[in-house]
């Protein structure tokens, strides 16, 4: 018997599905290439404002006067960030090379006498040593 | 009609008694005890109270963008910060007309039959309260009434696809045979564990434990985050010696809830159900220890009209 039933109604889509929503002010943050263009970005203060985006009416402008205030700050942190990020990021590395130099010996040993360990490090993170 | 007066009683009432299968119909009988003047439209809707997990403010960029993982990551901007919520909305699937004649509802029964569609989801607690609701609309206060009632739901026919899926750890290949896909509410689920190890694991604990999954998504709102929910643990073997080269078969046995909701996918979410299983060696491991899940469905109904 066939009867004529109503469609089944369209479901939503997932997050994933969706993709990011992130605003025109956050991607021109993401894409700008140079260090002044990324300063210039981040200061942008409608990129502050938008942070608040996606709350209700009242919270969201109450967001905006905490925002407001912490803009100098934001600012202080944007160049402090910009200024500092590669340094830091650069100490980091030269530090964990530092790290990995000094326990060479450990390493050479605990490998050579575990060699599945030693496949399974380099399967890992993709290179040898 | 006076202007106090509360206007005729109304009393939904369906039958036969539930809980019924998609595809079969139920009987909406609306009773008043006098005629209803003035009305406009008159009908029973058939549909389902949908609850879904949402995310109730802010937006989710960087989860999106792939950068959740990075510590430190100067050069991203946006946040996830927001919090989820739980709420409801209605889902329409269809309406049947009431008889309105020269603006009267006539007093007296009314019947209306109303086939559940072979899609229906199933009732459950957490996702889907179905309801059958009387609207007339009339100058003056409108008559509304609501009355809910449970869907049962069989297994579907065509095959589910559920496949083994590695949550963490490299250490081994796990592989989770399950003697069906589908299982009753309150039924022992019975299945074999397979490990073989790519490196020597020495005594390793396995333990297998069920997992609810919501997934949010919503037509409009901004979907939520997945919620799992984890049953409790079972210990299926313990100090198991797992050598390379050599598979371990463990079958298992583990108590699907009485109270488990079906699996089903509504239009705001989708209620999935997992066996998580994790192979735990004693000692450290590069690779880590190894859990891999694998789904099944939970159906509420033995037998019946199959969804498609």
């Amino acid at each position: 018997m066939s009867t004529a039933e109503p469609s089944r109604p369209q479901r939503g889509s997932t997050a994933q599905e969706r993709g990011s929503d992130a605003n025109e002010h956050e991607i021109a943050f993401e894409r700008a290439s140079t260090w002044t263009q990324k300063l210039k970005a981040g200061a942008n203060p409608r990129l502050v404002l938008s942070q608040a985006d996606g709350y209700p009416p009242g919270i969201k402008q109450f967001l905006w006067f905490c925002l407001v205030l912490v803009y100098p700050a934001w600012l202080f942190v944007v160049v402090l960030g910009l200024v500092l990020a590669w340094p830091l990021q650069l100490l980091a590395k030269a530090g964990e090379a530092v790290l990995m130099l000094l326990f060479w010996p450990v390493r050479r040993h605990h490998f050579k006498h575990h060699p599945e360990e030693a496949a399974a490090w380099r399967e890992k993170h993709g290179k040898t040593g | 009609m006076g202007l106090f007066s509360r206007g005729p009683a109304v009393d939904l009432r369906l039958g036969p008694a539930g809980p019924h299968l998609p595809t079969s119909t139920l009987t909406a009988r609306v009773g008043l005890d006098g005629d209803v003047r003035g009305v406009t439209s008159a009908r029973v809707e058939l549909g389902y109270v949908n609850r879904y997990p949402y995310r109730w403010a802010g937006r989710r960029v960087q989860a999106t963008m792939n950068r959740d993982l990075d510590l430190f990551a100067p050069d991203t901007a946006g946040t996830d910060f927001g919090t989820d919520r739980t709420t409801t909305d209605w889902v329409h699937v269809l309406d049947a007309p009431l008889p309105v004649a020269g603006g009267t509802l006539r007093a007296g029964a009314h019947e209306v039959p109303l086939r559940l569609p072979s899609w229906s989801p199933g009732s459950s607690e957490s996702l889907v309260r179905w309801e059958v609701r009387l609207h007339v609309e009339r100058s003056g206060r409108d008559l509304r009434a609501a009355e809910a009632f449970e869907v049962v739901v069989p297994p579907p026919d065509a095959p589910a696809g559920f496949a083994d899926e590695r949550l963490d750890g490299t250490s081994s290949d796990v592989s989770i045979a399950l003697d069906r896909d589908w299982w009753l509410p309150g039924e022992q689920l019975r299945g074999r564990v397979a490990v073989a190890p790519r490196v020597d694991l020495g005594a390793s604990t396995l333990t297998v434990r069920l997992q609810r999954t919501v997934v949010s998504h919503p037509l409009v709102r901004t979907p939520g985050d997945t919620l799992i929910i984890d049953g409790p643990v079972v210990t299926i073997a313990e100090d198991a010696p797992l050598a390379p080269g050599v598979e371990a078969t463990v079958p298992f046995a583990i108590d699907v809830p009485g109270d488990a909701a079906p699996s089903t996918e509504t239009v705001h979410a989708s209620l999935g159900w997992f066996v998580r299983v994790s192979v735990e060696p004693r000692r450290f491991t590069p690779g880590g220890p190894d859990r891999v899940r694998r789904g099944f469905g939970v159906h509420t109904a033995v037998d019946g009209p199959r969804s498609a």
